[in-house]
Formats: C-alpha cells, structure tokens, sequence
C-alpha cells in the first residue's frame, strides 16, 4: 500500500470505522483515539495488508482496540431509560423510530451490538463479520439473529403500549 | 427450498440480512405474499434495521499521511522510538572475581576491626584518668612548723600562704579546690621564703649575705626545702579530704564497638532486674 493509497483510506473509511466505534462506546474522544490507533497499525503494516482488505483491516484492529478499552475501563454500555424514549416515539412515529431502535440496540451486549452495526451501516456478510470479530460464520448467524428477535420483540411491546 | 411456517423466522432473517440468493428471496416474498399473516412479521424485522446516519471523524488531518512528515524524521530517528527488548546482563562469577570480592571483604572486616579496637582504647584510657586524677592528696595544714637550717644556725618561722590549685578531672566536670600538699612546694616559693628569712638571719649572725653569690642562695634554698618538707611529713598528722564521686551523672555513656548507650537508661533496666531476682531469691527462701 502505497501513501496516496492509504489517504485514499482514511478519505472511505474514516467515518465509517469512527461510527461503529462510536455507537459502541458512546465516548466521542475515546472513539477517536481507537480510530486513530487502527489507521496507526494499518500504516505500519501498510506492505502487509492489501488494499482492498483494508476497510476490513481497519474495522478488525477498531473492534479489537474497542474490546481492549471496554475490558480497560469497564465500561458499561449506556441503557438510556427506555420506557421514557419509547412513549416518546409513539407520539412522534417514525421520526423517532430511529431513537427507539438506537435504544433498543444499546440494551444489547456488546458482541450483538457489533454484529447488528457491522450488518447494518456497513453491510458486511457474516463471513466478513466473522473475520473481523474472530468469530465462526454460524456464530454470527446465531448471535445476530438473537439480537434481530431482541430488538423485534421490543419494537412490538412498544407498539402494544402506544395501541 | 421450501419456507413453512416452522422455519419462515430463519428465512426472515437471513432475507433481511440479504444473506439469500435471489431465487430464495423471491421464494421469501412469494411466502409473505401466500401468507399475508406473516407479512407484518417481517415488517416488523425489516423495522430493526437501522438507517445509514452519517458521523463525520472531524479529526482526518491527524490521520493523513503527507510525504513531508515522513520525510522530516531520519530512519535512525524512527528507529530509535522503536520498543527494543530490555538487554540482560549476566555476571559470572569466575574464581578472579570471587577472590577480589573477599579481598574487599577482607579490607572491609579489617577496617571495622582496628575501628571497634581503636574506639575501646580510647574508652579505656579515659576511665584510667578519670580513677586516676582525685585530688584526695593530705592536707597541709596552715601553721608552719618551724623551720630548722643546717647551715644557718638561726630559727625563724615563716608562715607560707596556702596555695590553691585547682585540678581538672574532666572537661565538663566542675572545678575542684583542694590545698595543695607539700610535695608541690616550689623552688620559687622557697625562694621567697629565703628572702623573708635572710634580714633576720643578718641581725642574729651579721654574716653578710650580700657577700654570698646568687647560686649559693639557690643552693641553700633548695636544702631548706628539702629539710622542711622531711619535717613537715613527719611533724604533721595527715588529714585526708574524700571527694564525692557523683554515679548519677545524667551524660554517662557505655560504648559498645561504635555505638553510644545511654547508662543512665540501662541503669534502670538493670535495677528493675536485679529486683525481680531479689524477689524471687527471697520467695525460694
């Protein structure tokens, strides 16, 4: 990988990386630092990696430093008060339909957490998500589709509530 | 393939994943279509995917690689920042080596052994004087006997003035008066006596002692002295003054090898064990 093609990286990948890491640990400077630390070790090993893996280079070293962090500050997930962001939604409809899932996602752990983000805002296939999570392709299928009725079951209570 | 109402959730759930293959999402959209029941049910999966949100990394300049930063830093520079392995020492120790730490060893014992004797003699030699100097020396008393001349055959009394001198037993102790004794008796405090006595001498005998030389007068003076301390020995009853020697002095010290111990502080140790034994001395009888 040459410079201009790791610019060209930071350029695709940047937000996308700092997103899933973001809606993960809810930290915006601790986002950052794991953001900055993958494009670190993906310049170092810039000759190794190929430039086509790179997006899921990138998501592989952020996930792993993200683990690293949580495991290092303990950090427990935000569960913002659900009941109270879900009578909101029934309300306001749609528009706060996003809010909802967000807090629905947030109740998950952090595992089905990465899986439903890499799935959703990056599209990756359980192959790729497995990779990146060290994890076998049925384990994801497994865990994501647990997260999927999760989530799914949540919406419905909410529904039944604002009916 | 065949999707059922038993396993319609999986195929859901892939087809929302779009893990299925185009003939199977269709098969998945004919299903829902057959069975509209199960169409608010992927619905409501379809619902738990979210949106695409843009987050912008605001910080993408930090992330950049620009030739110029690269090139700015030397390769022996970068190189330098690089985590190396801590280097390891291994120290052997061959019969040289150990020889020349015993020799060190050797001069260290040697050095505190003459230090601990050093610090002991001089211990000791501070006891001696201070057993040695007390001015328990007789009395001379102030009446004079009188004194007798071999040569001169005129008596004459003379009452020598005592003399004080003061002795020192220790820096820090208090002076201590005593009356000297006669052995201290001086050639110059004859010679006054000699003076005193020489105008009488001139009027009982009216020998001319102008005539007699200086080394005569000497001379007679230290025979004179010598005569009056043989009888002054003799004649006088010895009176002999004790001093109180002070063993509760507070700055009392026992030196054991380098190390001061207060006496004052085991004095007490001790007593409270000599008290116990007392005790039980006295409990067995």
């Amino acid at each position: 990988m040459k410079e201009f093609e790791f610019n060209q990286c930071v350029d695709e990948y940047a937000n996308s990386v700092y997103r899933f890491i973001l809606k993960n640990i809810a930290h915006v400077e601790d986002a950052q630092d794991i953001v900055q630390t993958a494009f670190e070790k993906l310049w170092v090993n810039r000759n190794k990696v190929e430039p086509l893996k790179a997006k899921s280079y990138l998501f592989t070293v952020a996930y792993h430093q993200m683990i690293d962090h949580i495991r290092k500050e303990k950090k427990v997930t935000i569960t913002p008060n659900y009941e109270e962001a879900g009578a909101k939604a029934t309300y306001q409809k749609d528009p706060e339909l996003k809010q909802v899932l967000l807090a629905a996602i947030n109740e998950l752990n952090p595992t089905q957490k990465s899986l439903v983000l890499l799935k959703d805002y990056e599209g990756y296939t359980y192959q790729e998500i497995g990779e990146i999570m060290n994890l076998s392709e049925s384990q994801v299928k497994v865990y994501l589709h647990r997260a999927r009725i999760f989530l799914k079951e949540k919406l419905v209570h909410l529904e039944k509530v604002a009916s | 393939m065949n999707i059922n109402e038993t396993n319609y959730e999986n195929y859901f759930l892939l087809y929302i994943d779009k893990e299925l293959s185009a003939a199977e999402n269709a098969a998945v959209e004919n299903f829902v279509v057959a069975y509209p029941a199960y169409a608010a049910e992927l619905d409501q999966l379809k619902k738990t995917i979210q949106a695409p949100e843009d987050t912008i990394f605001d910080n993408k300049a930090l992330l950049y690689r620009l030739p110029a930063m690269e090139a700015s830093l030397s390769p022996d520079f970068k190189n330098k920042l690089y985590k190396k392995p801590a280097r390891l020492f291994k120290v052997e120790f061959n019969n040289q080596t150990k020889a020349a730490l015993l020799s060190v060893a050797a001069v260290f014992v040697l050095l505190i052994g003459y230090r601990f004797i050093e610090t002991n003699s001089v211990s000791s030699f501070n006891s001696t004087v201070s057993n040695t100097v007390k001015p328990n020396a007789p009395k001379l008393s102030s009446d004079h006997a009188s004194l007798e001349k071999k040569d001169a055959p005129v008596y004459t009394t003379v009452r020598s003035a005592p003399k004080k001198i003061n002795y020192r037993l220790s820096p820090k102790e208090e002076l201590v008066p005593a009356i000297n004794p006669i052995a201290t008796i001086n050639v110059q405090e004859t010679n006054n006596l000699m003076a005193q006595s020489m105008p009488i001498t001139k009027e009982a005998n009216n020998i001319q002692t102008s005539d007699l030389p200086s080394n005569e007068i000497a001379q007679v003076a230290n025979v004179l002295a010598t005569n009056t301390t043989s009888k002054e020995t003799s004649n006088v009853t010895e009176t002999t003054t004790y001093q109180v020697v002070d063993t509760d002095e507070e700055d009392r010290s026992i030196y054991i090898a380098n190390f001061e111990i207060d006496a004052a502080a085991l004095r007490g140790i001790t007593r409270k064990f000599n008290a116990i034994f007392k005790r039980n001395k006295s409990e067995n009888k």
